[in-house]
């Protein structure tokens, strides 16, 4: 409604000669004009906010796309660690010393309570060799017990290329080698200590 | 123009503007102040997730690390026998899915169903308890809708009954016994707790994970006992009782440097996995620790030091020995075994363990002196190991020993010491007179790194270097002369010991053939390492001579698994007779 500038204008009566129709047009002062807003900086707006709400809505995939990266490796992390506490409470009991005493004897070893001692310096060994597994059960006469060994597979030695080749207990142990007691090795004259 | 009417209107706009504008500022502060965290909880609630965060409690290990208690996981599986039995999950699929469940936890399904069926309108019930991550794994992949898996810790002990005295275990209201208890507040976690706030999917919405309180792992509690000696020593302690036909054993194998426990063997004794499965009266504890009883004749170590150390008798001094000594009020001391009367010295008196010897000795200190040399090498007092269920034994005061009294407890009768106590007092005298804070515990290693429960180094000179080393050289008098000298040499290695058979009291008598017999001694005597005490309880033969060869065999054990160089120098030769 720029056009509605009033100016007063004194009332005339009609003109006597109707043929002249002078041209009026309403003009806009510089001001006003300079004032009007440009299309250029709505579209511009416009597209900014445009701009930005796609940047937003972009961020927000990525970070919740970032959410469920985190949420998928940290449960990942949880089974590894599940599994990690499963195995490592597997080591412990194959580790234990009832499961290594009952895999070696099987294995056909026996204790030895007749250590010998060398001493490096003068040659001279102490002890006499004397029976190996004087008790005669190759090391399986156990009496601690391990509640938790029950069904542990004790290694297979038919298959000695793979260390962790277990099988279940099948046919008879393997004989003690307690007979094969290697030869007295009384080469230097043991010192009486006493 | 305005008229009245028109300006009423206007007053009654605004006043009804201002009473709506009025109600909605107290509906405002009401909501956003008065009730703000209500609803702020209340919100949580809907978007929001609290989640426990789980601590671990510690382990315990031994000197070297090898694990002798370890928490792991385990998981209940529930069932909904309501959602089971929905139409929707055609009610005549569950004895197929028991089934299938049944054939992984090796369960009978039918007994399974029954149960199910018991209260088909309930919600929750356990089908299975503590099965293990691959099991949970088997039936995870079964995907029955019905089924739920619930976490749990659960406490295993890989190395069964080994060690199991002392570690102890848990029950259902938590540490029961041994370690697990005394030590609790070492091995103890919390539990946390995180809150984030969920889309509708469940995921967590970034950056809203809030910690509200830290989950704390228990600290790993690390002992000075070795898990393989362990082993050898109870094993041999049980072999012992079953051969003697005793109701119990002990042995106690303690570094002398240091006074560290490597291993303190109880027969009977516990299997922690199955503790809860056995009698009600099985052992549960440490009989080392917390039974006393009448050490006998072990006790002349201590007696023959303190006498030595005081100045009142040396080693080669003598005394003319009956087999019997009366006593004024009628009653009499006599040796265990008829001998003509002979010339014994100090070390004579030990060789021959004669109580007749030792009593006339024993009048050249007072008793209260005895008694203090007694209270200074930790008797009657807790070790510092402070066990749970520890007994601090009985040491009454000098001016409580009456009669044959004053004499019996130098021979250990009439007082009482644990296992571990006994082994302190070797510990003593093999380390030149000092000695050191009996020690279970190496430390506590929390989960940050720091060590907590440190053990003590502070020692306590209790007899003379040179009394303690007279003591050793008379000890290994016993070892080379005495009736089972045969039973106790170690080849390449010096020993010395105190052999101890002591009657127990029987209904207020003493009793002929219910001894305690035990054997206690050191080496290399040359230069002591390790002490070790083992004792049986009511073995059917009385004779300490039994016990020599479980001694020599726990010594020699003790000796090869800590590579213990051999002596060097002979054995001195001490006077028995004069």
């Amino acid at each position: 409604m720029s056009g509605t500038a009033a100016y007063a204008r004194p009332l005339v009566t009609p003109a006597a000669s109707p043929t002249v129709h002078p041209h009026i047009e309403i003009v806009t002062t510089r001001e006003q004009r300079r004032a009007r807003p440009k299309l250029a900086y709505a579209a511009i707006t416009i597209l900014s906010l445009f701009v930005i709400f796609a940047a937003q809505l972009m961020l927000s995939i990525v970070v919740s796309d970032g959410a469920f990266q985190i949420e998928a490796l940290q449960q990942q992390q949880k089974e590894l660690l599940r599994t990690q506490d499963a195995l490592s409470e597997n080591l412990n009991l194959y580790g234990s010393t009832q499961n290594l005493a009952a895999q070696a004897a099987h294995l056909g070893m026996v204790p030895n309570p007749a250590p010998l001692t060398l001493n490096m310096d003068t040659g001279a060994v102490y002890g006499a060799p004397g029976t190996a597994d004087p008790v005669g059960c190759g090391g399986s006469c156990n009496l601690i017990t391990n509640s938790l060994l029950v069904g542990m597979p004790l290694v297979n030695p038919a298959a000695p290329g793979k260390g962790n080749a277990v099988a279940p207990v099948v046919g008879p142990p393997v004989p003690s080698q307690t007979e094969t007691a290697p030869a007295t090795t009384n080469a230097l004259p043991a010192p009486v200590t006493h | 123009m305005r008229t009245r009417s028109s300006r009423a209107r206007i007053s009654l706009a605004v006043l009804v503007v201002f009473a709506i504008v009025a109600v909605f500022v107290v509906r405002l502060v009401d909501i956003q102040v008065v009730r703000a965290e209500e609803f702020n909880a209340a919100s949580l609630d809907k978007r929001g997730k609290d989640i426990t965060t789980y601590g671990v409690r510690g382990n315990i290990v031994d000197a070297k690390g090898a694990v002798l208690a370890d928490s792991v996981l385990r998981y209940d599986i529930t069932a909904s026998p309501r959602v089971a039995l929905l139409p929707t999950n055609s009610a005549t699929a569950v004895p197929a899915q028991l089934a299938e469940l049944a054939a992984i936890t090796k369960q009978d399904p039918t007994v399974l169903y029954a149960a199910m069926m018991a209260d088909p309108k309930s919600d929750f019930m356990y089908l299975v308890k503590g099965v293990t991550l691959d099991v949970f794994e088997q039936i995870d992949a079964l995907h029955i809708s019905w089924l739920y898996a619930e976490r749990k810790s659960a406490r295993s002990y890989p190395n069964g009954e080994i060690a199991g005295n002392l570690v102890g275990f848990i029950g259902t209201d938590g540490p029961q016994a041994g370690l697990e208890r005394s030590q609790n507040e070492c091995l103890a976690s919390d539990n946390g707790s995180i809150t984030y706030e969920k889309g509708e999917d469940g995921t967590a919405l970034p950056g809203s994970e809030v910690v509200t309180k830290k989950s704390k792992d228990g600290g790993t509690l690390r002992l000075t006992i070795d898990r393989d000696l362990q082993f050898y020593v109870q094993q041999r302690m049980q072999q012992t009782a079953l051969e003697l036909g005793a109701t119990w054993a002990t042995a106690v194998v303690i570094r002398i440097t240091d006074g560290h426990l490597m291993s303190v063997a109880d027969w009977p004794t516990v299997e922690p996995n199955t503790v809860h499965e056995g009698p009600a009266d099985a052992a549960t504890g440490s009989r080392a620790f917390s039974t006393p009883y009448e050490p006998g004749s072990t006790m002349k170590a201590l007696t023959a030091a303190s006498l030595v150390d005081s100045g009142a008798v040396k080693p080669s001094d003598g005394v003319v020995v009956p087999y019997e000594l009366p006593q004024p009020d009628g009653s009499s001391i006599h040796d265990a075994f008829y001998h003509d009367t002979e010339n014994l010295t100090l070390a004579g008196a030990l060789v021959e363990s004669s109580n007749v010897a030792v009593a006339q000795f024993t009048d050249r200190l007072p008793a209260q002196k005895r008694h203090d040399y007694m209270a200074a090498f930790g008797l009657g007092q807790h070790t510092e190991v402070d066990f749970n269920g520890e007994s601090a034994g009985q040491l009454a005061d000098a001016d409580q020993w009456f009669g044959r009294t004053n004499y019996a407890v130098q021979y250990g009768q009439g007082m009482s010491a644990t296992s571990v106590q006994m082994a302190s007092i070797f510990q003593t005298i093999g380390n030149k007179g000092v000695r050191m804070p009996v020690t279970l515990v190496e430390g506590c290693t929390q989960a940050d790194g720091t060590v907590t429960e440190a053990a003590s180094t502070q020692g306590r000179q209790v007899v003379s270097s040179s009394a303690a080393d007279q003591t050793v050289a008379m000890m290994e008098q016993v070892a080379n002369k005495s009736g089972s000298a045969s039973k106790l040499q170690i080849p390449g290695y010096r020993t010395a010991v105190k052999s101890g058979t002591a009657e127990v009291a029987v209904n207020g008598g003493y009793s002929d053939n219910s001894v305690v017999i035990s054997y206690a001694g050191v080496a290399p005597a040359d230069n002591p390492q390790y002490a070790v005490v083992v004792t049986a309880g009511i073995p059917d033969r009385v004779f300490s001579g039994l016990i020599a060869p479980t001694w020599r065999d726990v010594m020699a054990q003790t000796l090869t698994t800590f590579r213990v160089p051999p002596s060097t120098t002979p054995a001195p030769d001490l006077p028995v007779n004069w």
